[in-house]
């Protein structure tokens, strides 16, 4: 079970001239909670695109429960096991939240598909996207549509739709970015209490929701991976408190 | 004060007992309402009421079929084409040439028709859903036209500019010609439509009508749930394009005569105006779109025959411009107008 659910052996994504993730080695095994930090435009959006699929690589690869999925497009690896959420707001809109979630649950179970007799199915689906959404306190919320729900209420529908996927390996693209402080908790607690089963990868800004989540720490600086480790490791590291930690913590 | 049974009726009325309002709420959607029953209704008075309408009436029908179809693409699949015209003549052309060709038996040839403008519509997609825009919009548009080229140039069997006759059809069922008063016609139009709609109804209320839905309101969250956008738009594709060539097929089979036009643009163009006149997304757009778009052609063209256009593009700009859900989206908001006054 050494297996990492998620590995990257020299991976890089140009742009013309410009490299956006240069030679980076990652990985993660079953179950971790791991953050990957790191300025404005260090890469970190560029690198969970190139995780998922959304954007190929120049080089390097990916690979998922070690196999090589480097050339594969983003919805077959998502049915193999990688799950996201995005930063900006994706949801279907004129949706119930409920809806969202189910869309998920059927696809997830492969009866998206299905042209004739899908009323069961659309029943069972419904049933456990109600379970999911209540699970994060959301079942009072169901029946709402998305564009009449409080946003940080729609971050937990994004993470219900992930969770509705039954990923091994779990992407929160910024989950807290846009939630007033108000509401904030509702997605820490949310975040906090992912089952143990699946791997957590996050990028986020707000470093009191970092440290409080993580086990370890990846910092990418200009497209490299710049160190891994603990967050007592990150936090005390010179190099990361002069790139990045260095304006906000001056104690 | 609430007394006790205020409680009880305040509580949400559900089928099963137990069911979350919510999942009841969607759910929902699929069970017929009473009002579903009205055109079919409506049509079927037609029938006795206005016996020298029947022409007329089965036109009515089958662009309320062509429509329909393409409500599954425009208003279900979100996917913009300016070329829908393509997969109606292949219909149209398929039956018309059957007929001539000895194939005189109507029902089989229908559903022949249907599925070469299905094949064909498959084959197209694969390639002009690979784009988006309008790129999608030129080369479904190319299609329509490349069709329309081969049909005029094949003169031989097509007949060309001067259009297909000598279509030779055998009475409907063994039993029921084709009369010059087009009272089979009707029927057939009318009981052809109404497997159509059964067929679409319950397609988009299934799982995969409504991923479609989803596919038009964000294509990349689809894609974040592994769905295969593209091929899941050219199943959609597929369905439309066959039940456009079997409206094709009907037009051809009861007015016994394919034009060129059937491959034109203007037809592509109409379809699009009837579609949003009525309202995408709902099914029904497509009826009262079709309807008022042909009553309107019919009454208007008599005294105004190069005008009448100016009204229905009239009209098409003010629903547009006030009112994106067209003439349904007017009524849903008359509706909520009236019960929201009702409501304290």
């Amino acid at each position: 079970m050494s297996l990492p659910v998620i590995e990257t052996r020299g991976l890089r994504r140009q742009y013309g001239s410009f490299i956006a993730t240069d030679n980076v080695d990652f990985s993660m095994k079953a179950g971790e909670r791991r953050a990957l930090i790191g300025p404005n435009g260090a890469g970190k959006t560029t690198f969970l695109n190139l995780l998922t699929g959304q954007i190929l690589p120049s080089g390097g690869s990916v690979l998922l429960n070690g196999a090589d999925v480097s050339r594969i497009p983003m919805h077959r690896r998502v049915r193999r096991g990688i799950a996201r959420t995005f930063q900006l707001n994706t949801l279907l809109r004129e949706s119930t939240a409920l809806e969202n979630v189910q869309l998920a649950v059927l696809e997830h179970q492969g009866l998206g598909g299905r042209l004739f007799g899908g009323a069961a199915a659309q029943r069972h689906a419904a049933d456990v996207a109600m379970d999911i959404l209540s699970t994060l306190g959301m079942s009072v919320h169901a029946g709402h549509r998305i564009r009449d729900l409080a946003y940080g209420r729609q971050r937990l529908v994004e993470i219900a739709i992930a969770l509705a996927l039954r990923p091994k390996l779990l992407l929160l693209d910024e989950p807290a970015a846009g939630v007033p402080p108000a509401d904030s908790h509702l997605v820490m607690d949310t975040i906090a209490a992912l089952p143990d089963d699946i791997a957590v990868l996050i990028i986020e800004h707000d470093m009191k929701l970092v440290f409080r989540f993580a086990h370890r720490i990846n910092v990418l600086v200009q497209g490299r991976m710049l160190t891994e480790g603990t967050p007592a490791d990150i936090a005390a590291d010179p190099q990361v408190r002069e790139v990045y930690l260095g304006k906000a913590r001056h104690d | 004060m609430m007394t006790h049974s205020d409680v009880i009726n305040s509580v949400p009325q559900t089928a099963t007992p137990g069911t979350p309002a919510a999942v009841h709420q969607l759910l929902s959607a699929r069970r017929f309402r009473p009002a579903e029953t009205l055109p079919w209704v409506l049509a079927m008075a037609a029938y006795f009421v206005l016996p020298q309408y029947f022409q007329l009436g089965a036109q009515i029908l089958i662009m309320v079929l062509f429509a329909l179809s393409f409500d599954l693409l425009l208003g279900y699949g979100g996917i913009v084409t300016l070329g829908h015209a393509a997969y109606f003549g292949a219909g149209a052309y398929t039956a018309g040439l059957l007929a001539k060709y000895g194939w005189g038996e109507p029902l089989s040839a229908l559903l022949v028709s249907g599925l070469v403008a299905g094949i064909l519509g498959t084959l197209a997609g694969a390639v002009i859903l690979r784009t988006r825009g309008l790129a999608l919009l030129m080369l479904g548009m190319a299609v329509s036209l490349l069709l329309l080229e081969l049909a005029n140039n094949l003169t031989d069997i097509t007949g060309g500019a001067d259009g297909l006759q000598g279509m030779n059809l055998s009475p409907l069922l063994g039993q029921f010609d084709f009369d010059m008063f087009g009272k089979t016609a009707y029927v057939y139009s009318l009981a052809v439509l109404f497997v159509a709609w059964l067929l679409l109804r319950h397609l988009v209320n299934s799982p995969f009508g409504r991923s479609l839905v989803g596919i038009r309101q964000n294509p990349a969250r689809m894609q974040a749930l592994g769905v295969s956008v593209w091929a899941r738009r050219l199943t959609a594709f597929a369905i439309s394009s066959a039940l456009a060539g079997i409206a094709g097929a009907l037009s051809a089979q009861t007015s016994q005569f394919v034009s060129l036009s059937v491959f034109g643009l203007e037809l592509s163009g109409m379809v699009i105006v009837m579609l949003v006149m009525g309202g995408t997304g709902r099914l029904y757009g497509a009826f009262v779109g079709a309807t008022v778009y042909m009553v309107a052609q019919d009454m208007l063209s008599k005294d105004q025959p190069t005008t009448w256009l100016f009204w229905i593009g009239l009209l098409l700009i003010l629903l547009v411009l006030f009112n994106r859900g067209g003439l349904l989206g007017l009524c849903d908001a008359a509706r909520r107008r009236i019960v929201n006054k009702e409501a304290p």
